[in-house]
């Protein structure tokens, strides 16, 4: 039955799994640098930069574990849950079953993001000032995919629409702040608004920190 | 155990207007129970309750031995369901959703399975999203079916497909009864479909029972007579009267318990019958509902 | 004979049975047996002929298996079937007194029908028997 729903968590949210796994393997392939600066300034510009795009890290496992979590349910609550609970097994047993099935693909890309930052850094020469962090990163990841996906799992009673729009709002920001990157601006207000819920103090701590694949 | 089905005093108010109250039900083993009553009498929310689907404010129910809701898991491994409306994953295929069924059923029986799926006409690459409201209906009906179960629970299991795949679905549920001894819950509007089929009714209005017989006693007892002559006092009236139209000479009488041996009674009473007619299940059950809602069961 | 299996076209016999009618205050199972009887009389039947099994009957029809059952038992004490452990009920031509006595029947449940519908419309039993009568006396003439 495990399996079963583990598959059934593929089949209905595979295209956001593939979309995570691309883009877990293109953000460290991307923020790599070949040349590395040599005076000390220029370095620590060149960390800043690249923390700017760290970011994306932490966004992308937002953005997961709210789509695994509305996933694992969708198809149920547009039935009123008449299957799920139509299926002779126990309440609490089909929650946990589901929920485990979540984890385990949000511990899969977990998986790749860890073997692509371990192959990103194994191939990357590194300034010797300088660190990879590869499993730090992949386990980081992992963990505050989780703590999303579980908060949201245990959110389900959002009805659908505002559900929806809020998918939206949250696809819109990052498209702006992407374009704002490349645009060379300055502002990170989704650093800022991720700060306020994921700092020391927010609900998702985990969340904040450094998210840096090659740091000091 | 001879009853597959039993609630004893069950309600249920969700709130808003709508409730089931002091509901008391039978389904004897290995019958074909119909449930009976128009749109909105309590039927599906009876169903859920016997599921363990929803909760009962009050009252007991049990299911194949198993006291429900509590116990409802190990119930719904023996029972078979097609719900009033489809439930089924839309993103899966007709052969992605029976294996995720099948999961959940050891039973499962895949050559019949396999056997129906032909029958049917259900395309196994299909997504579920796409299939017609019959080929739902059939694949709902062959899940159910195919997980072998000692009970089918069976809510409109025919509302909004044509005759044909009515038919199909219909003669499904006969040869799986013949082969299996099962006993069969079907709720439906549609009176007169259930007619041939099932060996009991249970008739529902505004969330309450209002008559659960065998089906020939509902058939047999109910009749309509015609009457000349005058009668007026029905004290002691071994009948019971349900209706009646007409007055003095020429009325006509809708009566119920009715036995040809009471003719005597009225005949005693000075009063010619004319005649006595059949009323086949649907006016039957019209004339129940109505003098259930008028509240002159016992004239 | 052959007998259709499900969703395949019906075979003559079960188009012979389609028609039931739940409706009809003659309980199912005497309309399947008396229509089972005819068949015999018909020759559609013959002495040693498979009747189709209770759940290809009750899938066709899609009438209660149970109904099948007794609709069977009934053939078998008029003598016009056999039921066969396990095998399943086959055809065996009646001896001529029953034969004769399933005449009868069959002509009262004829004159019992006849009267039904004239209840239904008003026509009392006496103006039957007086038109009965007349018509009988116009034939012969």
């Amino acid at each position: 039955m495990f399996k079963a729903l583990v598959w059934l968590q593929w089949k209905s949210s595979r295209a956001w799994i593939l979309a995570a796994a691309l883009a877990i393997v293109a953000l460290p392939v991307m923020s790599v640098v070949r040349e590395w600066p040599t005076d000390r300034e220029a370095m620590a510009q060149f960390l800043s930069r690249l923390e700017a795009w760290s970011v994306f890290y932490p966004a992308a496992a937002v953005v997961l574990g709210i789509a695994m979590a509305s996933l694992a349910w969708r198809a149920d609550r547009r039935g009123g849950f008449v299957y799920a609970l139509s299926l002779p097994i126990a309440r609490w047993r089909q929650v946990a079953y589901r929920y485990g099935a979540g984890v385990v693909w949000v511990l899969a890309i977990g998986a790749v993001l860890w073997i692509t930052t371990l192959v990103v850094v194994a191939t990357t020469p590194i300034p010797a000032s300088l660190r990879g962090y590869p499993t730090g990163l992949a386990v980081k990841f992992a963990l505050a995919t989780v703590s999303v996906f579980t908060l949201g799992f245990a959110m389900l009673a959002v009805p659908d629409r505002l559900e929806r729009g809020l998918a939206w709002v949250g696809v819109l920001v990052v498209a702006v702040q992407v374009a704002a990157l490349f645009a060379g601006s300055e502002t990170n207000w989704l650093a800022a608004f991720l700060e306020a819920i994921v700092g020391p103090t927010g609900p998702l701590s985990l969340l904040g920190g450094r998210w840096m694949l090659i740091d000091v | 155990m001879t009853d597959v089905i039993r609630f004893d005093d069950v309600s249920y108010r969700p709130g808003a207007g709508f409730s089931i109250d002091h509901l008391s039900l039978a389904v004897p083993a290995g019958a074909i129970y119909g449930f009976l009553g128009p749109n909105g009498a309590g039927k599906t929310t009876s169903i859920r309750l016997m599921l363990g689907l929803l909760r009962p404010a009050e009252g007991r129910i049990v299911v194949l031995g198993e006291s429900i809701p509590d116990r409802a898991p190990q119930a719904l491994g023996r029972v078979g369901y097609v719900p009033e409306r489809p439930h089924l994953y839309p993103f899966l295929t007709v052969a992605e959703s029976l294996r995720f069924h099948r999961a959940f059923h050891p039973r499962w029986d895949q050559a019949w399975a396999t056997e129906l799926l032909g029958g049917f006409g259900l395309v196994l690459d299909r997504p579920l999203g796409r299939l017609s409201k019959g080929e739902m209906g059939k694949l709902l009906m062959l899940q159910a079916l195919c997980q072998r179960p000692e009970l089918l629970v069976l809510d409109e299991p025919t509302d909004g497909l044509d005759p044909v795949v009515r038919r199909e679905v219909l003669s499904a549920v006969a040869e799986y009864v013949a082969e299996y001894q099962a006993t069969v819950v079907i709720s439906s509007h549609l009176v007169h479909e259930l007619e041939r089929l099932c060996d009991w009714v249970g008739v529902m209005d505004h969330g309450r029972l209002v008559t659960q017989l065998p089906m020939d006693r509902l058939k047999n007892g109910i009749k309509r007579l015609r009457l000349t002559g005058p009668l007026d006092r029905l004290d002691g009236a071994p009948f019971s009267v349900l209706s009646r139209s007409g007055q003095g000479a020429g009325s006509s009488w809708v009566v119920d318990q009715w036995e040809p041996a009471m003719a005597g009674w009225i005949g005693e009473r000075g009063v010619l019958i004319d005649a006595v007619d059949d009323l086949d299940l649907e006016d039957g059950f019209v004339e129940r509902l109505k003098a259930r809602r008028e509240g002159n069961t016992h004239v | 004979m052959r007998l259709s299996m499900t969703f395949k076209q019906p075979g003559p016999l079960l188009q012979w049975l389609e028609d039931v009618d739940a409706r009809s205050p003659i309980p199912l199972y005497e309309q399947i047996a008396s229509r089972l009887k005819a068949a015999v009389g018909g020759g559609l039947l013959a002495e040693g002929d498979p009747l189709p099994s209770v759940r290809l009957l009750a899938g066709e029809l899609r009438i209660n298996p149970a109904t099948v059952v007794q609709a069977y038992r009934l053939l078998e004490a008029d003598g016009f079937a056999e039921m066969r452990q396990g095998a399943g009920t086959f055809v065996r031509s009646p001896s001529s007194d029953q034969r004769q006595r399933e005449r009868e029947a069959q002509a009262r449940r004829l004159v019992r029908g006849l009267l039904a519908e004239g209840a239904r419309l008003g026509i009392a039993a006496k103006e039957i028997k007086a038109a009965w009568d007349e018509t009988l006396k116009e034939r012969s003439r």
